[in-house]
């Protein structure tokens, strides 16, 4: 079928079509192109003539299901399709800055802005330069620069003023060397840092190269500003249904005509980009499509021009044209609220002129409607947070925590053990997201001083809260804990995600904008899966997620079972099924080399599944 | 709880997924549900003619729940050529969203396994739920009577408190805003 096509003809694809959690419905699975926008039209070339030719599914903005309440994986798909993307934002960064230090003797200084990005290895790569704004100590600068966006990344970025010298003026700013200027203060912060400061606007103070942040009284030399934009031309989508009349059939060996719309942009150079195309209707040739989606950040206005193929579908791929039109979106709404057909053309060739035919055949739309869509960014600019927690295994499978092999050994040289790494990893992503940074913390499967196993204890000791403050908070409390608690068995998760849930469950009746994200640590396979299995079922209708990350050498090949993506959509006992897949593993074992892609493969889905929660529910970012 | 008083329970049946007569069969079109409760009358969707074994129904019902009544049925059935069949069933427990995490007057989506009548799988049914009972709204904001077991390590040691084991711990609720 189609998504095994697309995984042996494009082997980046895997990464982007692993998604669709849950699908079982044919519909669901090509329901979702989660793809970014370059490999969008790769895939769309490959699909619809490629030479295999066996797939007839619509792919690309299209949606299956008429009502966009549909509580399951649909939505998820149905969200990527209409552009959703949590990840891969492209962010417009705008600069300015105000009380800069006066260099020049005579006049002012000339600032000039540079961007750059930190890598983990504290590298720079620059990202791009402002222009150069003169006499000025309070510059606006007028050339915005463009970053990618990256939910499961940690994003710092470096900014630094330059005083460009009266000699330089006049050079192009790409072309001056950096080292030749003066330096006028340098600033640093997280991408995330800005996202998700509402009106995404972060002041910056600017301090002495090398010193940002580290000193302990740096000297002020000014303020940096930085706003960040969101590069979408429009987050209106439109829904259409189209129909055809009087379709020709070509087929001459008594075939069926099985016919098919490819709809594609025109670009420049008259070269044209498919966009999606329709299902393929056996034999009719009066048929009526599902529904197709498109985005107008996807065609790039309202006015853009569409070319709208109707095809007839063959196996071996090479699909016969039956005709097109060719209008824009405002002419198809025209189209549809006229209720006229408008007639398709072939294009031949006589001789040497390039002519069009005009065929009986005509193309009504039965369906044009509009609607908004939401990105994540846009609920954090309103004040929407995610909330990390965090479950940490202290079975005695772990081995003597004062023991070197132990999973729970915590080395006195600094080395962090595989459970703090992961905290670690995961915890500086998700804390930028989370405004008080306080977080819950659990341990499970080991015995207290003088009590029986708990399944859920506060890590911080407390017997009444169990949250800590920042991820240094948790670190305190996890290495406090090892040497309070005996480690014991066995491994239950039951206890620790209904401690979420209810909490989880607590801000939604209080009405708060959070999202929760709970982070079980374990080296072992659960002893009560049908128990997590009853609470992750009655978890899922909750603004929850669960990431499992597996640590040591033990066959996880069970916890897979939890994540939906994997196997089956999870049933308790009472034969409820989940209502979303709230569920991530993933064993750690792979990222101990220093690799870090599988801790951000499981940040990957979080973005997409708050929002699937939240279209869900129908919650909009902007009402309070 | 609302348990105590009759209550009104808003559901809407939304779509299916994966019906199928036989093995082999998949449902082809003109499924329908119909929603049994205590001794009531049955209540009734409308046939969907278009998606096959998709259904999609997004149809809402108000429902009387007697107190004494702990769970009600969904049936899926599909009428054909042939006649009326059941396609499968679910029986749906109250207390999936009576007392569980949700505040009262809240909805919830539900999804439910269907099963055939030889209990065999076939297919989900997707629906949801809003419990709107006169008895709670006056206490409706916040769910008080939970509780959850968590206990501090050192709870012997802490502020000097003796506790036994096993202590039941309310856990405060967070409420920053």
């Amino acid at each position: 079928m189609l998504l095994a096509e697309l995984y042996f003809h494009n082997g980046p694809l895997l990464n982007y079509l692993h998604f669709s959690p849950l699908s079982h419905s044919p519909a669901t699975v090509f329901d979702c192109s989660p793809l970014p926008k370059h490999h969008q039209t790769a895939v769309m070339g490959n699909c619809c003539f490629g030479g295999d030719g066996g797939d007839q599914s619509a792919i690309g903005g299209s949606s299956f299901h008429p009502n966009s309440n549909a509580p399951n994986d649909a939505v998820d798909g149905f969200l990527k399709s209409r552009g959703y993307h949590g990840l891969y934002t492209e962010i417009e960064l705008s600069l300015s800055a105000s009380n800069l230090r006066d260099r020049d003797v005579l006049s002012k200084s000339d600032p000039m802005a540079v961007i750059y990005t930190k890598g983990r290895d504290g590298s720079l790569q620059e990202l791009g330069r402002t222009e150069v704004v003169l006499n000025s100590l309070s510059p606006q600068w007028i050339k915005k620069i463009i970053i990618t966006y990256h939910f499961e990344m940690v994003q710092t970025l470096v900014f630094r003023v330059y005083d460009i010298d009266t000699q330089f003026h006049g050079i192009e700013e790409k072309m001056l060397k950096l080292e030749e200027q003066q330096l006028l203060g340098e600033g640093t912060c997280l991408l995330s840092e800005i996202v998700t400061k509402q009106n995404r606007t972060l002041p910056i103070d600017l301090v002495r190269k090398g010193e940002s942040g580290s000193s302990t009284r740096p000297m002020k030399l000014g303020q940096l500003t930085v706003h960040a934009e969101e590069c979408v031309a429009s987050k209106t989508t439109t829904e259409l249904v189209f129909r055809c009349m009087d379709l020709e059939n070509k087929e001459r060996f008594s075939k069926s005509q099985d016919p098919f719309l490819v709809i594609s942009k025109c670009v420049e150079s008259a070269h044209v980009v498919p966009i999606c195309k329709t299902e393929v209707i056996q034999n009719d040739l009066n048929p009526t499509w599902k529904p197709v989606s498109i985005s107008i950040s996807q065609v790039g206005s309202k006015e853009t021009p569409l070319v709208i193929e109707c095809f007839d579908f063959n196996n071996n791929g090479r699909h016969e044209l039956l005709g097109k039109v060719q209008k824009s979106l405002t002419q198809l709404e025209n189209l549809h609220s006229s209720g006229q057909g408008e007639n398709l053309f072939v294009p031949i060739t006589v001789g040497k002129d390039h002519q069009t035919k005009v065929l009986k055949s005509r193309l009504f739309v039965d369906k044009f409607s509009e609607s908004v869509h939401h990105t994540f960014l846009d609920y954090l600019d309103n004040g929407f947070e995610m909330n990390f927690m965090v479950a940490i295994d202290f079975t005695a499978s772990n081995g003597n925590p004062r023991l070197p092999d132990s999973l729970h050994y915590i080395d006195h040289s600094g080395r962090p053990n595989a459970y703090q790494k992961a905290i670690l990893e995961i915890g500086e992503v998700l804390q930028c997201y989370d405004s008080d940074k306080k977080f819950h913390a659990w341990g499970f499967g080991a015995r207290p001083i003088d009590g029986p196993v708990s399944h859920c204890f506060n890590l911080n000791g407390s017997s009444g809260h169990s949250e800590v403050e920042g991820i240094q908070g948790i670190m305190t409390a996890y290495a406090s804990a090892l040497f309070n608690v005996t480690l014991a068995g066995p491994t239950l998760f039951g206890p620790v995600i209904a401690a979420a849930a209810m909490i989880a469950s607590q801000s939604l009746a209080a009405n708060e904008k959070k999202y929760f994200v709970l982070l079980i640590i374990t080296d072992g396979v659960i002893t009560d899966l049908q128990e997590t299995k009853d609470a992750l079922v009655n978890a899922s209708d909750l603004p929850l997620s669960i990431l499992i990350v597996g640590v040591g050498g033990a066959d996880f090949k069970e916890m897979e079972i939890l994540d939906a993506d994997k196997g089956e959509r999870l049933e308790s006992t009472t034969g409820r099924v989940a209502t979303r897949d709230i569920v991530q593993f993933v064993p750690f074992r792979d990222v101990q080399g220093g690799e870090i892609s599988v801790v951000q493969s499981l940040l990957e889905e979080l973005p997409s599944q708050f929002l699937t929660f939240m279209k869900n529910r129908d919650i909009n970012p902007y009402t309070t | 709880m609302a348990k105590s008083k009759n209550g009104a329970l808003e559901l809407t049946i939304i779509s299916a997924e994966a019906l199928s007569l036989t093995k082999t069969r998949p449902v082809k079109k003109n499924a329908y549900v119909i929603i049994k409760v205590g001794s009531n009358n049955d209540q009734i969707t409308t046939m969907d003619t278009e998606n096959g074994s998709y259904p999609s129904w997004n149809e809402k019902f108000l429902i009387d729940v007697p107190m004494h009544v702990k769970s009600f049925t969904i049936e899926v059935r599909c009428k054909n050529f042939f006649g009326d069949h059941v396609v499968g069933s679910a029986r749906i427990p109250m207390s999936d969203f009576i007392g569980g995490y949700f505040p009262c007057n809240y909805l919830q989506f539900l999804s439910y396994r269907l099963r055939d009548r030889y209990g065999e799988r076939n297919g989900i049914i997707n629906l949801s739920v809003k419990m709107m009972s006169a008895s709670n709204i006056a206490s409706s904001s916040i769910p008080t009577t939970y509780s959850m077991k968590t206990t501090g390590w050192n709870y012997g040691a802490s502020m000097g408190q003796k506790l036994t084991h096993g202590v039941v711990v309310g856990v405060p609720i967070q409420n920053r805003y």
